[in-house]
């Protein structure tokens, strides 16, 4: 683990909201979305500030008690998804579980573990109305279709093709 | 029984969606079951976020369709971020060619909403003067199309508006990030998003919502006889606030009484409630597959011609016939043909491609 951590800033879009962070990176089209705790550490890795100067910042900020534990598993999660300049994860041996640690500190503390969730296109989220996969596969599921052979699924129903039926069991 | 299952279906999406695009949406009152009903069709007509908008506040313990719109919300606030800096790349470009842009529909009609992200939008829609429309596509033509969704529109005659000239003199600049884009004027926009809302058979309830929260955005001098003053166009514009009124909950209390809707016609609301109802609107099904698609790929073409037969108010507004209670089967007979007959013009067009 890098004694001063260094968040990487080039290529994000980074939008702060009021109780998370969310990243949007360029270079792998993919987005993040920070709890408090993961966003306050990503702030505060600077290549300035060892991992016991961000516990300390991060448990002022917020006011609950953070180890460098915490914070060795906030970095450890940042650097997983790109979000540290060099990879700063630890060796297999100083890897830390996230089972182990709230274990560890108890189930009070870990409200304040830092969380990295990736943000996907929630099912038909993309409300664009250009984007069409009817157009690349016409026998996807949910596209028109009159014969249950217009399929991939082998199952057009109510003009729709729908997903595979099971095959009944014969007895 | 299935058209009253859509009604009752999309009287939901309307009792939710209600008020959600102000600061405070009112309170929230439908059960887990109903909204848990709703919410897949909220994520798929662009409602997501601001679904979430609406429920942000309220405690539904369990409820995957929550956590749902809130992965939305998020999606489309970073989505916005992106699209305002290619909205800015793009008046940059046109610029560098003498060419003024005017954004209409997307950014200008999200920035009428709390936060941008509440209504998200794939294309980025630019009108340009008719004798610049070449030379914008020229300059554009560098963009990557897999980047760039753009929708470069000739003058605005496709949106109702007729008057190039006027529209031009009363557009305005805003601030995005740190460009100043060129967008309608107010009146203007109303009637815009008013317009395309009844254009496109108004199947989309996002598209409502545009036109609720520019209604209650609008300012005490808001010119209302130059909004409804050319008289074709002010028919689907009058419909579209009072469906906006009547479904949504919208103010309309700085509207002069004498430029309401008398009658709404007793087919306008049930139509609406039955697209929004519906799991996959005609039009959204019309979209996905371009019908010359559908003909290299004959299957599903019966599927296909049923969701091209236009429902009444798309009928009514292409036709541009009155809103009134007299059958609508002719106007739905006339714009069929018609979208036919255009079909057919650039079917070489389109097989060649």
């Amino acid at each position: 683990m890098k004694q001063f951590p260094i968040a990487r800033r080039e290529n994000l879009i980074v939008e702060e909201l009021p109780d998370e962070v969310l990243v949007y990176d360029r270079n792998t089209d993919k987005a993040h979305c920070l709890n408090q705790t993961a966003a306050l550490i990503w702030k505060n890795c600077d290549g300035e500030k060892t991992k016991g100067d961000i516990a300390a910042l991060v448990q002022h900020e917020l006011q609950t008690p953070i180890s460098t534990q915490v914070v060795t598993l906030g970095l450890e999660e940042l650097a997983g998804y790109g979000l540290l300049q060099e990879d700063a994860a630890a060796p297999p041996r100083e890897r830390l579980s996230r089972r182990r640690l709230i274990q560890h500190l108890g189930l009070t503390a870990a409200i304040a573990l830092p969380v990295i969730m990736s943000i996907s296109a929630p099912t038909a989220a993309q409300a664009s109305s250009t984007t069409d996969p009817c157009i690349a596969n016409p026998r996807a599921e949910g596209c028109p279709c009159t014969f249950d052979s217009d399929c991939d699924s082998g199952n057009c129903n109510a003009g729709t093709c729908g997903p595979a039926l099971r095959p009944q069991r014969k007895r | 029984m299935k058209d009253t299952f859509a009604k009752a279906t999309g009287k939901l999406v309307a009792d939710f969606l209600a008020g959600a695009w102000r600061l405070q949406p009112p309170a929230f009152d439908l059960s887990v079951a109903e909204f848990e009903k709703i919410a897949p069709i909220l994520l798929s007509t662009g409602a997501g976020a601001l679904g979430w908008w609406r429920v942000r506040e309220s405690t539904l313990p369990g409820c995957a369709a929550q956590e749902e719109l809130h992965q939305a919300y998020r999606l489309y606030i970073l989505e916005a971020r992106l699209n305002q800096s290619r909205i800015e790349k793009v008046f940059t470009v046109l610029r560098s060619f003498g060419i003024e842009p005017i954004l209409i529909k997307g950014w200008s009609a999200a920035r009428y909403y709390p936060e941008p992200g509440l209504r998200p939008y794939g294309d980025i829609d630019i009108c340009v003067r008719r004798q610049d429309f070449r030379t914008a596509e020229h300059a554009l033509s560098d963009f990557d199309p897999l980047e760039f969704k753009l929708d470069l529109h000739s003058g605005f005659a496709k949106f109702g508006l007729q008057q190039e000239e006027d529209l031009c003199a009363r557009s305005e600049l805003a601030l995005l990030g740190e460009t100043e884009v060129r967008i309608l004027g107010r009146e203007d926009h109303l009637r815009i998003v008013s317009y395309h809302l009844m254009r496109e058979g108004a199947w989309r309830p996002l598209w409502l919502a545009d036109v609720a929260a520019a209604l209650e955005s609008c300012p005490r001098d808001f010119d209302w006889s130059y909004c409804l003053g050319e008289r074709r166009q002010a028919r689907a514009v009058r419909s579209a606030i009072s469906l906006a009124h009547l479904l949504l909950g919208a103010t309309i209390d700085h509207l002069p009484e004498a430029q309401r809707f008398d009658q709404t016609p007793r087919w306008l609301i049930p139509t609406v409630l039955r697209e929004w109802g519906t799991a996959k609107p005609s039009m959204q099904c019309r979209q996905a597959v371009p019908m010359w698609s559908q003909l290299r790929y004959p299957r599903g073409l019966l599927s296909g011609l049923r969701h091209r037969w236009p429902n009444p108010i798309e009928a009514t507004t292409t036709m541009n016939a009155p809103f009134n209670d007299l059958p609508r089967l002719p106007l739905q007979i006339g714009n069929s043909l018609l979208r036919f007959g255009s079909f057919l013009t650039q079917l070489p067009k389109a097989w060649n491609k």
